[in-house]
């Protein structure tokens, strides 16, 4: 039988303040170890989903020119290749009519309009049903696929809503939603095609290929 | 009882999830996909193994009356610490389990195994009783959110195994998640009773 201390609001207050003490050292070890690595991450992971929505740029605009459609704020990155030449944008597109809330999405474009690749960053549709979204579209079955099509010769809508691409089975409204957001990210690029100039401003660009895989790797290797 | 005993005891006789049904809000919540049962199993597991082994190494140190609460400091401890690791290391998986992580404190599978258990017992059986609860509540997770994500979205493990026209969209909801639980309860009871 194991004999327990009498309780006392004095040794019960130490003890508690000993516990605490201990509790905040070892979190403070943990926060010293893993701060740099946690101001990273918004870095490495931007530029992880715009290398999977334009995997061919070299140059990718640090901060984005931010565009109002209606309610609805839209981000472009402008991408470069190697001799500085604007070669496509990379889009960033809310819309706030998901099923549970906001659905963002990010657009590769190059400058014919083409749809290069998509990223659902974040929503918070069903699971099964609406969060789908995130590779229904890039589905070669039926008239899924936005990928690769030309944004100005194709009508993003749904098809019994007189576009040409099918909704997700039993979730609409998230499929409705998240074409409204790729509607919107190519109306700007549409609307502003000075975004898409041959600009060779260098002053906006960052990091180059490589040292955005260095980041990549250092990130991993959590140093 | 042997310690050997004790750990069966966890996995099988008693475990949390099948026996007892504690902890069924993040279990229900999280195990639509197979990653994320496993990943909130292990959390759990991470936090009751510390957490008893802890607990157990200070007990003679705490008044029968603040029990509990010394308990809970140690279990919000050990939840922050993991909570942060995985943020750091596994970003992804942290979105996917969000906030059923920091919830772990609440967990009422560890709150009985620390305050029933380890309070009172050694070290090293406190130590093995966590692990048995622990991988336990991970078995029971793992076949929860198996069958969840194979019957609702056709995968295991984020790989495509079924057709999507042959899968129903009810198992990931919260009524196929209840439907789900009830019968692997009555297998589990069934098999046992056997």
């Amino acid at each position: 039988m194991i004999k327990k201390p009498r309780f006392s609001i004095l040794n019960a207050g130490f003890l508690f303040v000993v516990i605490t003490l201990i509790s905040v050292l070892i979190l403070g070890v943990i926060h010293h170890f893993t701060k740099d690595i946690i101001e990273q991450l918004p870095t490495y992971e931007k530029y992880a989903s715009f290398r999977d929505v334009y995997p061919s740029f070299h140059y990718v605009d640090s901060f984005p020119k931010v565009f109002h459609e209606g309610k609805e704020s839209i981000d472009v990155y402008k991408t470069y290749d190697e001799k500085h030449e604007c070669i496509g944008a990379i889009v960033c597109s809310t819309s706030h009519n998901g099923y549970v809330g906001e659905i963002d999405v990010l657009i590769g474009f190059n400058n014919q309009g083409d749809i290069l690749n998509y990223r659902v960053i974040s929503h918070k549709e069903t699971i099964g049903l609406g969060a789908r979204i995130v590779n229904w579209f890039k589905s070669k079955e039926h008239n899924r696929n936005i990928i690769g099509i030309r944004a100005n010769e194709t009508n993003l809508s749904l098809v019994n809503e007189g576009g040409e691409i099918d909704a997700i089975t039993g979730a609409t409204v998230s499929s409705r939603a998240f074409l409204f957001a790729v509607r919107n990210a190519f109306l700007i690029l549409d609307k502003h095609t000075d975004v898409l100039s041959h600009s060779k401003t260098l002053d906006t660009l960052e990091l180059p290929v490589e040292k955005t895989d260095e980041l990549k790797v250092s990130t991993l290797k959590g140093e | 009882m042997r310690k050997s005993e004790n750990f069966v005891d966890g996995l099988f006789s008693n475990n949390p999830l099948f026996v007892f049904v504690l902890g069924a809000c993040p279990t229900l919540a999280v195990s639509s996909t197979t990653f994320g049962g496993i990943a909130i199993g292990l959390c759990t597991m991470f936090v009751l193994l510390f957490s008893s082994f802890t607990v157990s190494l200070i007990k003679n140190l705490i008044p029968y009356k603040i029990e509990i609460t010394t308990s809970l400091i140690i279990i919000a401890t050990y939840t922050a610490v993991v909570q942060s690791l995985l943020y750091t290391f596994y970003p992804l998986l942290y979105e996917r389990i969000g906030i059923y992580c920091p919830l772990i404190v609440a967990n009422v599978v560890i709150l009985r195994r620390v305050t029933l258990f380890s309070i009172d017992n050694s070290i090293f059986a406190s130590t093995i009783d966590a692990l048995g609860n622990g991988m336990g509540f991970i078995l029971a997770l793992f076949l929860l959110s198996s069958i969840r994500e194979l019957l609702g979205c056709g995968r295991w493990f984020d790989i495509q195994l079924i057709d999507e026209d042959y899968i129903s969209s009810l198992f990931v909801l919260a009524p196929g998640s209840l439907i789900t639980l009830g019968l692997l309860v009555a297998l589990f009871k069934s098999v046992k009773k056997a």
